[in-house]
């Protein structure tokens, strides 16, 4: 191998271990630095072959009411305002901007509207340890812990089962 | 002829080897190259070789002190043949361990161990990463295990996906998102030319297609089990099969990337022979009739999906042509350029003739898609003959075997036996009449050519 060659190599295996480790700060960062919110779930239990066993979790916030029928289609930005109720957060307002709230400094999720109507947040995925998925399969009562980052993008920090934190 | 050419090519470029036109420091610049090398010396050709100087000295076309001399340089000997055999096991069994290893650490990452923090598991597996690359770069380029090193860089490749999917698993990103695997190509495919590896170009090919299937989950609003969908999808794989093509005759205008070429070809040739299959199907196109286009509005497809389906098109088309412009080859050959243009060309009207079928739901384009296949197969065995490529045959014979078969079971169940008799007798005609029609034009040939022998 020419030595310009050489370059080229361990500057590409530089590349990735650089972006490996980016992708890995840039999600650690919008977890510290996130605000932490409770909501209320629903799961059913899968498994991938790349990432193993994992959960499809399901939010109440992600069934837009009735009163905003009209205002968003598939595939379009949807802000879900939240508020803190009780144990968890729940949707107070559905916008199409993130301004006013950023504007009222109001905790906010973004997510993307289907073609099923529901929104999608980028948070329907919890990935378990090999065999404890049933675990979250048989749960009566599912929470889960999203932090926020300033721009509403979400990130599955942990799964509160029937009241008590999952740790299998 | 064709096979003496080819013998005369191979064996001029080993000469200009053995001249030091390519000294030795060269020849292991890079670790694929030895790959190449390989290639260049496998007994076979060494045989063929030789049985052509015999061939030219009995035939007065050099002398015997020539023929000796070039004899001399083409001898092979046992150990010679045993070590080409050895080094090319050893990197079938290095390659099929570094995939083993790697499917190990991939099963790994999926049990999602709780006892090890994700921390942990993220530092040891970028550490893993680095390390086999640096122990490949060191094998293949410092040691002289060309073989084994390239395989443990095939392994860090493997790694590097492994990782880019331990990290989505440890913060929750959202299972089969679309980027990963796009991440894990960007990664691989420099790296496949810079180490000039066969191994590792397979590898992007595989992540190409893989990271085109995941991206596709978000063209369409229904998902694949809608037909039309689906035929949509299969659209976009076609046309990659011709950007493949395009990309194998680019590559074969340079020397370093030479040995790229058969994998471009085979892969693009599968992949378009695999698309023409599917579409070939009767029940398929029945189906899209029964349920219609109608629910798929072309107007919901995500702009993604045209600019990519548009891209490759353009891509195989515009490279074709621009590579006979920009590279023009060494000695000219006209006959191999036209073929080669037919062939992108003609895959490149597959992927639009399926959009377009779709669109305007011709579904009695099933017959045309199975006289593509009949074409393709008898263009890609005539190619196969003329241009001395045993993998362009074989791939038709496949083709056309399973697609025969196919369609004997799929017409029993559809038409009446009649109807399926009547179909296979005529194609069957139709192919004797074509062959009798070949026979005929090579025996004019044959006495046009020894009437100009005897003119002469």
């Amino acid at each position: 191998m020419t030595k310009s060659a050489t370059w080229v190599f361990f500057a590409i295996v530089a590349l990735q271990v650089v972006g490996l480790v980016a992708f890995a700060g840039v999600k650690q960062y919008a977890v510290a630095t996130g605000t932490e919110v409770v909501l209320q779930g629903a799961p059913v239990d899968p498994r991938s072959l790349m990432q193993g066993d994992y959960a499809i979790l399901d939010y109440e916030i992600a069934v837009v009411p009735d009163r905003y029928e009209g205002l968003f289609e598939s595939g379009d930005d949807v802000i879900v305002v939240l508020t803190e109720r009780g144990e968890v957060w729940e949707a107070m307002e559905y916008l199409t901007d993130d301004w006013s709230p950023r504007l009222r400094n109001e905790v906010f999720i973004r997510g993307e509207m289907q073609s099923d109507g529901r929104i999608d947040f980028g948070i329907g995925t919890y990935f378990v340890p090999e065999g404890t998925g049933r675990a979250v399969e048989q749960a009566g009562d599912v929470k889960i812990r999203v932090s926020l980052s300033d721009d509403g993008d979400a990130t599955v920090v942990g799964v509160i089962l029937d009241g008590e934190e999952f740790s299998p | 002829m064709e096979l003496v050419v080819s013998c005369l090519r191979r064996g001029l470029s080993y000469w200009l080897l053995l001249n030091g036109q390519t000294d030795n420091a060269q020849m292991s610049e890079h670790g694929a190259s030895s790959e190449a090398d390989a290639e260049r010396l496998e007994p076979q050709f060494v045989a063929c070789i030789r049985r052509e100087i015999e061939v030219w000295r009995a035939e007065g076309v050099i002398s015997d002190e020539v023929a000796e001399v070039l004899l001399a340089r083409y001898e092979s000997t046992e150990a010679e043949r045993r070590s080409f055999s050895l080094n090319r096991l050893a990197g079938i069994l290095a390659v099929m361990g570094a995939v083993l290893v790697g499917l190990g650490v991939v099963g790994l990452v999926a049990v999602n161990w709780s006892e090890i923090s994700d921390l942990a598991k993220l530092v040891m597996m970028i550490t893993c990463t680095a390390a086999s690359y640096v122990a490949g770069w060191l094998l293949a380029y410092q040691m002289g295990y060309a073989r084994v090193g390239i395989a443990l860089i095939l392994l860090g490749a493997i790694l590097f996906g492994a990782s880019i999917h331990l990290i989505a698993q440890a913060y929750n990103v959202e299972v089969n998102h679309p980027n990963l695997v796009t991440a894990w190509l960007l990664g691989v495919v420099p790296l496949a030319y810079a180490t000039r590896s066969k191994a590792l170009l397979v590898l992007s090919i595989i992540l190409l297609l893989s990271a085109l299937g995941f991206r596709a989950q978000g063209w369409f609003e229904t998902g694949f089990e809608s037909l039309s969908v689906f035929i949509l999808g299969l659209a976009v794989y076609i046309s990659v099969a011709g950007a493949l093509f395009a990309a194998g005759r680019l590559h074969a205008r340079y020397d370093k990337f030479k040995h790229f070429v058969r994998i471009f070809e085979i892969c693009g040739f599968i992949i378009a022979g695999i698309g023409v299959y599917i579409l070939s199907w009767i029940t398929l196109w029945r189906e899209v009739e029964w349920w219609g286009f109608g629910d798929l509005a072309l107007s919901t497809v995500a702009v993604e999906y045209w600019v990519l389906f548009s891209a490759f098109i353009i891509i195989s088309a515009v490279g074709m042509i621009l590579v006979g412009r920009l590279s023009p080859r060494e000695v000219p050959d006209p006959d191999r350029d036209r073929w080669e243009l037919v062939g992108v060309f003609g895959i490149v009207g597959i992927a639009i003739l399926t959009l377009v079928s779709l669109i305007f739901t011709v579904t009695w384009v099933w017959m045309v898609f199975n006289v593509i296949v009949l074409l393709g197969v008898i263009a890609m065995i005539n190619a196969g003959i003329r241009f001395n490529r045993g993998y362009l045959v074989n791939i038709a014979f496949i083709l056309f075997g399973v697609t025969v078969l196919t369609r004997y079971f799929e017409i029993a169940g559809i038409f009446e036996i009649l109807d399926q008799a009547v179909s296979f007798i005529v194609a069957g005609v139709l192919l004797i009449v074509m062959a009798l029609g070949l026979e005929r034009l090579r025996k004019n040939l044959l006495v046009r050519m020894r009437s100009e022998s005897l003119d002469q």
